[in-house]
């Protein structure tokens, strides 16, 4: 009966540390998407901005710079001859905060180059 | 009492019994973990190599338009010129005199001066269209993009412009081409051109002569007729000149892999099924070099009308009758799309499937 009385609350003390550990885990694995997601954002943005500008970008076009291989409206007509060329588009997102934290910064640049 | 020791005996085997649960489930918790961490790791790369490939596919397609255009710009200085010289020929050379010969001397001067400002202009043409001087060069500016968008993809790059069997491989397109003092040949080039070989020219001269002190000469008109190498036409209305590039390679990135045969979830950490590949195609467009032979009866004057001179001159114009624009830029375009008209795409990437030991369905390659 004593040992029965002992063991009454065993189940929920493992609960209770384990499901820190589990938390920790799916709050990880949510940061981890977080970032994910953030650098997808940077490095489309990033492209579409060397290749586009901001024309299609619309306000998702904040944090990002750069000089564009479209111009006016169309794609930029090739100067002929064999001139070097470099477009590049660069953008930048954070990930969600993490806990104490702030989010992590991505900076991501997208080159369209002859050299 | 007695039932004292069974008790004690269950409680012993007990023992422990938690601490399995907790390790088996902290073992699935990190597997988990690591494959989260795997996925993130793999898709950012994925979306890396893609962007590199996009890029370094237009990069390459960016600068075989200019090629394309300094292509139109050189064309239209050979039809420049050719204009010129006829309409030297209309406004100054006949007439000049009487000279009962049924040449011109003055305008066979002409001609033999625009055939002479001519070749140098073929020549550049040629060396333009050179496929070593338009395609190589913008096949290494693609791998260079490829650089610098990611690290190590230089060598990871491929164009399938390099492949054997491929519409834009070096020799599936031919510049023809001859000169009227320094020589003719064929090279491959960035896309079919023939030379407009016999544009005529011709003159009207006085030859008659009547009577002995040529008091009344005839005007013989529009003869006789010379003919110009001139400017270069398309064989087909279309050419394919298409850019697809490939970026494949294992990151570099250490994965978590959890190690046991065949790694996790039938992948590897040393490589081999942990490949990724992206394509992309890019393809010039919107401009013209010249007329094309289907397309444009004045492409190859000999069977255009003869030259007249006067108003309504049938001199082709440069824009308008040969339909040279100076308007090449760089589009991505989709895999998919060259199912509707033309075969490259498709043909390459069924070619590279095989390269890889699969057929692709090209139906795939949207993005």
């Amino acid at each position: 009966m004593r040992h029965r009385r002992i063991r009454r609350a065993q189940s929920a003390v493992e609960v209770m540390l384990l499901l820190p550990v589990v938390m920790m885990v799916f709050i990880s694995m949510y940061y981890l998407w977080s970032i994910t997601f953030a650098a997808a954002n940077c490095h489309m943005r990033a492209r579409e901005y060397a290749l586009h500008g901001d024309t299609y970008l619309g306000g998702r076009a904040q944090g990002t710079s750069g000089s564009a291989a479209l111009q006016g409206g169309d794609y930029r007509k090739a100067e002929r001859g064999l001139t070097s060329f470099e477009f590049s588009g660069s953008s930048s997102d954070t990930s969600i905060d993490g806990v104490g934290t702030s989010g992590v910064n991505l900076q991501v640049t997208a080159v369209i180059t002859s050299n | 009492m007695s039932r004292l020791p069974s008790l004690l005996g269950r409680a012993r085997r007990r023992a422990g019994q938690a601490a399995v649960f907790v390790a088996m489930i902290l073992f699935t918790l990190v597997i988990f973990l690591a494959l989260a961490t795997n996925i993130g790791i793999v898709v950012n790369d994925k979306i890396r190599m893609q962007n590199t490939a996009d890029l370094a596919s237009y990069a390459a397609a960016y600068s075989e338009a200019q090629v394309l255009n300094n292509l139109v710009y050189l064309n239209g200085m050979i039809a420049d010129t050719v204009s010129q010289c006829r309409s030297t020929l209309v406004s100054s050379s006949p007439y000049v005199d009487c000279l009962c010969q049924y040449e011109s001397p003055v305008a066979e001067a002409v001609i033999e001066a625009c055939k002479v400002a001519l070749d140098p202009l073929i020549l550049q043409f040629v060396a333009a269209a050179n496929y070593t001087a338009s395609v190589t060069p913008a096949l290494q500016r693609g791998y260079s993009t490829a650089e610098a968008n990611f690290e190590g993809t230089r060598s990871q790059t491929s164009f399938m412009e390099t492949l054997p069997g491929s519409p834009t491989f070096m020799g599936q397109y031919w510049i023809n081409y001859s000169t009227h003092y320094m020589g003719g040949g064929s090279f491959p080039a960035i896309a079919s051109y023939t030379q407009a070989n016999s544009i005529q020219v011709n003159y009207a001269h006085l030859t008659f002569c009547p009577g002995p002190n040529c008091s009344c000469c005839i005007p013989y008109l529009y003869y006789p007729q010379d003919s110009f190498r001139g400017w270069f036409y398309k064989d087909n209305s279309d050419p394919e000149i298409w850019v697809e590039g490939r970026v494949f390679g294992t990151p570099k990135k250490q994965f978590l892999d959890v190690q046991y045969s065949g790694g996790y979830f039938g992948a590897s950490a040393t490589g081999g099924d942990d490949l990724l590949y992206a394509y992309a195609v890019a393809k010039p467009y919107e401009g013209s070099v010249g007329p094309t032979v289907t397309g444009n009866p004045n492409a190859d004057w000999t069977i255009g009308p003869l030259y007249s001179p006067g108003p309504g001159s049938l001199m082709p114009d440069k824009e308008g009758d040969l339909g040279m624009v100076e308007e090449y830029r760089a589009r991505l375009a989709g895999l998919n799309e060259a199912l509707e008209g033309g075969s490259a795409p498709t043909d390459l990437a069924r070619m590279d499937g095989a390269m890889l030991g699969k057929m692709w369905n090209v139906a795939y390659f949207k993005h």
